[in-house]
């Protein structure tokens, strides 16, 4: 198998069933999906979990891509949905409380602009559940509440709550970091 | 800078780091999502194989994914179908018992069964019946004709039975059709089989506990893993497995700030569930949130699974609770020397209904494999019937536990010293 294939060839010797062009097509995108597992998620156990179920999917769902957008994108959404899919697996309820949006000081700005990714990872895994899957939905998905709130069959206040209150946990965490 | 502001680029900042981020996977990744598309797509993957004869076709009430297999004349052909029925129980193939079911053109060994399998019933037969459509999904009967009560009439062909019937053997076909009561400890549970033999004897967890009876009354004394099968003539006629508590929880707690706690549980095999303090009442859903300085104590779990049994858990109890798992070995380093001191990687499952072992080398190459759940790796490649050499190995297992609809994958990545 070439590495010189096209996605769209490469999809297409998946959907014949070859195994290399299954593993050329896993190895093109497994880590960087990975890093979306890990992001949903508090230990690597899980994220292998969900790695694995995503690629599952995938190769199961590969004849509905129709290649009118970005391959990596309609890769992302399965991953993403696989999280979410795993999340409400063991969370049923999520608590709406008060929260009020925090004060982010320009020192903690300057703390963050110096993490690398892999800091801003393990902040992102240290969030409770609840906190963890809203803020990556919204911040780095780009869901909006009310998406947020029927994907995760919430009300939109309490994944805007939920979001306050990762905000306010990240922002402990980066205080210690000082 | 307003605040605002400092919030959109405290967000931007999280987007752009970890946007594009990647983590290497572990290695053996692909080779346990290979094994899961081949396990989840090939049913049939075991048919080999030129002729078959019906023949005790076993199907069970409880497993939520039954395995119908399919005897051969052995002397002929080696072939055996697996047919995947998923909740669906084919209640009764009978037939007239002085008559052989025999299978013709038998599909190819990629082939699913539904792909044109010519029935006949040699030249004393006079009728056939398929009492459950679930059957007619995965047989493609030739020369049938159907009507509303789902009688099935299969015509006779003489002409190619004048060849198969010295080779025909009679099987009768059974099934355990029914478990009635509640199937919890303490509690009796009936078992038959169907059709009807009064010559069948039970078994359970291979105690013989009842002969020369088509119904079987019994008492699971314990939460456990029971395995049911019936006898005739010392030939097994039928099986089934039953687990008596399925349910597992793993309770966290988990701190919320400000005086709350979410209580938080990993679940599996439960129905439904109830949080409870003091004996009081809670919660009805998981993720439950409570004022700790409410309490004196911590809430528990009360589970009810799906055959209606109750348990009861507190933190910490989960693993003790079930008879079905699978654990993971505590040491990741063998050091297969003889000296009695981690030779072999050791694991643990108990209730399970599949399992398969495999260690791969550095090149991803396969240096031994199992389906046999009591065994364990002691270092040694297959290939060369000796100790591999010293290097980082991948164990992928895949397995499923009784109550579960799919496999699990799990990996472990051993150091192998000699």
């Amino acid at each position: 198998m070439s590495n010189t294939l096209t996605e769209q060839e490469i999809v297409q010797q998946c959907l014949k069933g070859d195994n290399k062009a299954q593993e050329l097509l896993f190895q093109t995108f497994a880590n960087k999906m990975f890093a979306v597992c890990l992001r949903y998620t508090s230990t690597r156990e899980d994220a292998e979990d969900i790695l694995q179920m995503g690629f599952i999917k995938v190769f199961k769902n590969l004849s509905k891509f129709e290649f009118k957008g970005s391959f990596e994108g309609w890769l992302r959404r399965i991953f993403v949905n696989t999280a979410i899919e795993h999340y409400r697996k063991n969370v049923k309820w999520m608590y709406a409380e008060d929260a009020q949006e925090v004060n982010i000081a320009n020192a903690e700005i300057s703390i963050l602009e110096r993490l690398k990714a892999e800091d801003l990872l393990k902040l992102v895994q240290n969030l409770p559940p609840g906190y963890r899957t809203v803020f990556n939905l919204f911040v780095i998905e780009g869901y909006g509440h009310l998406e947020i709130a029927e994907q995760l069959g919430i009300s939109e206040s309490t994944s805007k709550t939920q979001l306050f209150k990762a905000r306010a946990s990240l922002q402990q965490m980066i205080k210690k970091i000082e | 800078m307003s605040n605002k502001n400092n919030i959109s680029q405290f967000d931007n900042l999280f987007k752009e780091g970890l946007s594009g981020h990647s983590v290497p996977t572990p290695s053996g990744a692909f080779q346990g999502i290979s094994q899961g598309l081949s396990i989840g797509s090939v049913a049939g993957s075991a048919a080999v194989g030129i002729k078959l004869l019906v023949g005790s076709i076993v199907a069970v009430t409880i497993a939520t994914t039954a395995y119908f297999a399919i005897n051969t004349d052995a002397k002929k052909n080696d072939a055996q179908i697996a047919v995947e029925q998923t909740n669906n129980v084919i209640s009764n193939i009978a037939t007239n018992k002085e008559n052989a079911v025999t299978v013709l053109e038998q599909p190819q060994p990629t082939e699913k069964i539904q792909n044109k399998v010519n029935v006949v019933i040699d030249g004393t037969a006079k009728s056939a019946s398929v009492k459950n459509n679930a059957l007619l999904n995965t047989f493609s009967l030739n020369e049938v004709t159907t009507e509303d009560k789902k009688i099935i009439e299969i015509t006779p062909k003489t002409a190619v039975l004048e060849a198969e019937t010295s080779k025909s053997i009679i099987y009768p076909i059974f099934s355990i059709i029914n478990i009635a009561g509640n199937a919890c400890p303490y509690s009796k549970a009936i078992f038959n089989v169907y059709p009807a033999n009064n010559a069948v004897a039970w078994f359970i967890n291979d105690e013989k506990v009842a002969t020369n009876t088509s119904n079987c009354a019994y008492v699971f004394n314990q939460k456990g893993y029971y395995k049911i099968e019936c006898y005739s003539n010392k030939t097994k006629i039928a099986d089934t497995f039953i687990e008596i508590g399925m349910a597992k929880a793993s309770i966290n707690y988990i701190d919320m700030g400000e005086g709350l706690t979410e209580a938080k549980a990993d679940v599996s095999g439960i129905k439904s569930l109830v949080w409870m303090i003091n004996g009081q009442l809670v919660s009805e859903v998981n993720g439950f949130v409570y004022n700790a300085n409410h309490y004196k104590n911590e809430p528990y779990l009360i589970t009810t699974d799906y055959r209606g049994c109750k348990d009861t858990f507190y933190k910490n109890s989960a693993k003790t609770n079930s008879s079905a798992y699978f654990i993971l070995g505590k040491e990741n380093t063998i050091t297969p020397n003889g000296d009695g001191l981690n030779d072999e990687y050791e694991f643990e499952i108990a209730g399970q209904t599949f399992f398969s072992m495999a260690v791969y080398d550095k090149n991803e190459q396969i240096i031994y494999n199992t389906t046999n759940p009591k065994a364990y790796w002691n270092g040694i490649d297959f290939r060369t019937q000796k100790v591999a050499e010293n290097g980082v190995y991948n164990i992928v297992f895949t397995y499923k536990l009784v109550g579960e609809n799919e496999n699990n994958f799990k990996y472990v990545r051993i150091n192998l010293l000699k």
